[in-house]
């Protein structure tokens, strides 16, 4: 049976209780893929990234990582993982911990690219408990790719980061996933999907609801939005204008939401408020409230009419 | 699994509070018990020798039970689940785990042994100081592990009380804080099948230069099997719930 996928979930069910947290999910990703797992918190990412790594066994379904069950890819040293509310070990230095995991792998990345990668130069003799919030994420990630997995999975890995730190640590990211290996990252910041996954998954309420590039999901919102300078005498009558749906004035700008660009402009210019025009299209963070809010994202309730 | 090893006995040494703890109570109950009891020459040599063994085990009893509190915190820190997603599998992580709550329990057995030798007036030959205290150490195996099954398998909250009830009962049961031969005849009889009665029996009949009971050994090593097997099992099960 040839089986090249990294990931593959067939019908996947679990749930806590009487709450389905995932229901029927399936899920295939190719070896080489960058994966984003958006949703809205209780959507069932957590979960659905404890199964993967067999943490938690589904009610229902099968899960296979490279062909096998997950514990047997973890045994066999292909799996590394990022995962959310996990706090280093105490009384350990860095470099102590990465020497450890990269015991653990067949074939481990080396010590030297490890500390470059995950920008961890003037750490490496720090205890973990004497770790900043950014720098503890940075040694986490670390000790998730030290062992060199052919799957890395990131819970949220940028929780707990500033502006500059989410830069470096996707940069970093993005070079260990060009190098062939499988990356799955779940993020509450669509930017951060966007910009660096090759596919974006959106669940809500244990159902998957969009599954596509990120350009593609873009384009499942039709709307974009037209920006000018508000006009000397007032903003009333802008939504008035051909297929505008929304109106939002910041500042000094008067911002358009509309189902057809080019007649909302062309009207505008009819009209002459054409003034400082900026058009764009649907952010990715927009489809994904747009996606998001129309699916039912309640946890469906056992038995309960829906 | 060596790698792992390292790891926590090196994570156990930079924990001296712990460490120096473990030494506090049997110490001071052997220096007590010890001067309770008067008598003369070889009796008092005896009763010495005696509770010698029973304090150095009831230091290291507590000390290996409770290094299973370590494993309580990995539990609810998230890094018993890290550990899992790693090649190592659970019979590594137990044996490693196991040893490094043996070694927890070494300093107290020293130490009660050195107090029995410079201040209690115990001499041995070097050879059986050798056995005695290598039979205390290597017998902490089962309740390193049984600290460990706790560790795992016990609610978090509930993990500490838990510990305490076995390390004291078993202590009582088995004889180490009043000696089994006092306990009346059911008591004695269930005391026989506690596994700190055959821990400490091993060390007393080699400290006595006498053979020790086979019972002894094979309730010893039931003990141990049972609670490795109890351990393993706990460890899968610990790593598949969410903290």
């Amino acid at each position: 049976m040839q089986n090249t996928d990294a990931v593959r979930f067939r019908g996947v069910s679990f749930r806590y209780g009487q709450v389905r947290a995932v229901s029927g999910l399936d899920l295939t990703i190719p070896c080489g893929q960058t994966v984003a797992l958006l949703g809205p918190n209780g959507a069932g990412k957590s979960t659905t990234i404890a199964m993967l790594l067999g943490l938690l066994a589904p009610a229902a379904g099968t899960v296979e990582l490279f062909g096998a069950a997950p514990a047997a890819a973890s045994t066999a040293g292909k799996v590394g993982a990022m995962l959310q509310e996990t706090q280093l070990l105490p009384r350990i230095t860095v470099a102590e911990l990465l020497a450890f995991i990269r015991g653990l792998y067949p074939d481990p990345l080396p010590t030297d690219e490890l500390v470059r990668l995950a920008d961890l130069d003037e750490l490496t003799g720090r205890r973990l408990e004497r770790l900043s919030g950014g720098q503890s994420q940075r040694v986490k990630f670390a000790a998730a790719i030290a062992g060199r997995p052919d799957l890395l999975v990131l819970d949220e890995p940028t929780a707990a980061m500033d502006v500059e730190s989410r830069h470096d640590f996707w940069r970093a990211m993005r070079r260990y996933a060009r190098d062939g290996h499988t990356v799955l990252f779940s993020t509450h910041y669509v930017e951060e999907a966007d910009e660096s996954a090759d596919r974006v998954v959106v669940i809500a309420g244990g159902r998957l609801i969009a599954d596509g590039t990120p350009a593609a999901i873009r384009r499942s919102v039709g709307t974009h939005t037209v920006g000018i300078a508000v006009p000397v005498d007032g903003t009333g009558g802008l939504d008035r204008l051909p297929a505008v749906t929304a109106v939002e004035i910041r500042g000094d700008r008067a911002y358009l939401t509309t189902d057809d660009p080019d007649a909302t402009v062309l009207a505008l210019a009819g009209s002459g408020l054409l003034h400082d025009l900026e058009v764009h299209g649907a952010r990715l963070e927009d489809a994904y409230l747009a996606l998001t809010a129309a699916s039912d994202t309640e946890p469906i309730l056992e038995g309960a009419a829906r | 699994m060596i790698g792992y090893l390292k790891l926590e006995i090196r994570r156990l040494l930079r924990s001296p509070g712990y460490l120096v703890g473990s030494l506090a109570m049997p110490l001071v109950m052997y220096l007590v018990i010890s001067n309770l009891y008067s008598g003369s020459g070889a009796e008092r040599e005896q009763t010495a020798l005696y509770l010698m063994v029973s304090m150095a085990g009831f230091g290291a009893v507590g000390a290996a039970l409770t290094n299973g509190m370590s494993v309580v915190a990995d539990r609810s820190n998230g890094w018993l689940r890290q550990l899992r997603i790693t090649p190592l599998d659970a019979r590594r992580v137990v044996v490693a785990r196991g040893l490094t709550g043996m070694l927890a329990g070494l300093p107290g057995i020293l130490a009660v042994c050195v107090l029995g030798g410079l201040l209690n007036g115990i001499h041995l030959p070097v050879g059986r100081w050798v056995a005695v205290v290598g039979l205390l150490w290597v017998g902490l195996a089962p309740f390193a592990l049984l600290g460990l099954a706790v560790g795992y398998l016990v609610s978090v909250p509930a993990a500490q009380p838990v510990t305490m009830l076995l390390n004291i009962s078993m202590s009582i049961l088995g004889g180490l804080w009043v000696p089994a031969s006092l306990f009346p005849h059911t008591l004695r009889r269930i005391s026989q099948l506690v596994p700190t009665s055959g821990y400490a029996n091993i060390s007393r009949q080699i400290a006595l230069n006498a053979t020790p009971h086979l019972t002894d050994i094979a309730v010893l090593l039931a003990w141990m099997v049972g609670f490795a097997g109890l351990a393993i099992v706990a460890y899968r099960r610990a790593g598949r719930r969410i903290a």
